[in-house]
């Protein structure tokens, strides 16, 4: 679930209007995320701010039909049925006036991320960059140009003064 | 006629007569390898940038027929050398180096197997067991926090491998060899490269101090792709092509200007570094004479640098007498050379 879902489902849960301070205390998220967030939400059209209360917010329709989307919520099922079933006592009530049924618009039900299974976890396979060895590597292809210079008197007369040079330390 | 054909013959198979020891200019944007062979120098040369795409047999043959220099490894092809600039102006994208501020980059997965076919082109196998091969390593970084112990073993365990004897050289005592041979090799000598800044001063060849800065032409290049919102590669190959120090400011277009800014700011910060390091050094000697400071390294290349230095030289106070600032006849190749002129005296001691 992302953050704008969680998000938009605390507004709902807490009854429609909500503070940025408890929808931050409830998600863990930060107040200054919890406003940015809300700011999109608002711009999206599936929040609206409570006029006269600064940072409250309330769920608009279509940010209710988002969450009927992801399946946050389900679509209504008649609360009376579910309790009745639960409560014996009202069977009476619901045999002799059916027509009193009054469906409840959406039921609030929380969907939890699914538990993680306690198996062995099978060892992934990161697959890294293969590096390069220089076997797998063709240089025969690499040739390196070459310029000549006449520079070879230069270089002889130049280790000549090198060598006299080192000849005289290694005297010292 | 016949004669000079005879003579013709015997200079080209003296040509051939190749002396053995080797120089190898391990640079961030270049690798050199120089070899003496009678009377001339075979400088062999690999751009250290590659750039990736994706493998198939398609973009294979367009490269072969293009001439195009590449490495395939299992699903990419690593287009080397020059074609990697050009291919990265191409797609709008950088390069990739193997080497970053003067040593292996971190950064790169590829770098080691890369940087090594790299050398290997361009060094060639030994020509004899245990051939002496001196190579360039940076000096010490003085604003950097990084030392060079893993780049340099790294390299040597290479050149081993080839079956080489490897011994490292400081960039900046190879150009004062290279150089400064008839100055008894004395003096300071520079090598502005592409991910460092190489300084060492040396007296009768013996080292008084050398460091390195981090900051040179690969860092121009990013403050000015920086600037100007151009792609790196870009930026590089101008500034190899057609940048003029030279030319007046007005006249100057917007990349130029950002190029001139920056490395009014590099000398500056030289420089300073060369002028803190001697305050630092309580062993610097006392020149009987002024001495002269030789520049070597692709970024002193363009045109007008030589002037740009000695200007701002010319305007701070230095510690000690300077006799001259010169430029290295092909900064690019000085590297190799006295690291070549190593190897060859190592080999006749």
């Amino acid at each position: 679930m992302n953050s704008e879902l969680e998000i938009l489902k605390k507004i709902w849960e807490n009854n429609g209007g909500t503070h940025i301070h408890l929808l931050s205390n409830q998600t863990g998220f930060g107040i200054d995320y919890t406003r940015y967030i809300c700011n999109c939400l608002f711009k999206k059209g599936e929040i609206k701010p409570i006029k006269g209360k600064r940072d409250w917010y309330r769920i608009t329709t279509q940010g209710k039909k988002e969450l009927k989307l992801y399946g946050v919520i389900k679509p209504g099922i008649p609360r009376k049925i579910r309790t009745c079933s639960l409560r014996s006592q009202n069977l009476d009530s619901l045999r002799y006036k059916p027509h009193n049924l009054k469906l409840s618009k959406v039921e609030k039900v929380v969907y939890y991320l699914p538990k993680r299974l306690k198996t062995k976890p099978k060892k992934l396979e990161i697959k890294t960059a293969e590096e390069v060895g220089p076997k797998e590597l063709k240089s025969n292809l690499v040739v390196a140009e070459e310029k000549r210079l006449n520079w070879g008197k230069k270089i002889e007369k130049a280790v000549a003064f090198l060598i006299k040079r080192s000849n005289q330390y290694a005297k010292k | 006629m016949p004669k000079n054909k005879k003579q013709k013959k015997i200079i080209s198979s003296q040509a051939q007569k190749v002396q053995t020891g080797k120089g190898l200019d391990v640079g961030t944007a270049f690798i050199y390898c120089a070899q003496k062979a009678s009377s001339q120098v075979g400088f062999r040369t690999q751009r250290n940038a590659f750039f990736d795409i994706d493998y198939s047999e398609f973009t294979r043959g367009i490269l072969e027929k293009g001439d195009i220099k590449y490495i395939l490894s299992k699903d990419k092809i690593y287009v080397v050398g020059d074609d990697s600039i050009k291919f990265a102006n191409v797609f709008g994208r950088n390069t990739r180096r193997p080497l970053k501020d003067g040593v292996i980059s971190p950064e790169e997965k590829e770098a080691l197997p890369i940087v090594e076919l790299i050398i290997k082109s361009v060094l060639g196998s030994a020509f004899e067991k245990n051939e002496i091969c001196y190579y360039s390593v940076p000096g010490s970084p003085v604003d950097a926090d990084f030392d060079t112990i893993y780049h340099q073993n790294i390299i040597k365990g290479f050149l081993e491998k080839w079956g080489y004897r490897a011994k490292p050289l400081n960039e900046g005592l190879a150009v004062i060899f290279s150089e400064l041979a008839e100055d008894d090799f004395t003096g300071m000598g520079i090598s502005l490269g592409g991910g460092m800044v190489n300084v060492c001063l040396a007296v009768m060849s013996v080292p008084v101090f050398s460091f390195s800065v981090a900051k040179a032409g690969d860092w121009i290049d990013e403050q000015v792709a920086k600037v100007t919102n151009e792609p790196v590669s870009k930026i590089t190959s101008f500034k190899e092509t057609s940048l003029d120090l030279k030319k007046s400011e007005t006249s100057m277009t917007k990349i130029e200007q950002a190029l001139s800014i920056h490395y009014n700011h590099l000398i500056e910060y030289i420089l300073a570094e060369i002028k803190k390091e001697i305050a630092r050094n309580n062993r610097i000697p006392q020149f009987e004479k002024p001495i002269p400071i030789v520049i070597a390294g692709g970024t002193a290349s363009p045109s007008g640098f030589l002037e740009r230095f000695r200007g701002i030289l010319g305007k701070t106070s230095f510690p000690f007498e300077i006799r001259e600032v010169r430029l290295a006849p092909h900064p690019l190749y000085t590297v190799a050379k006295g690291t070549l002129i190593a190897a060859i005296a190592d080999r006749k001691k």
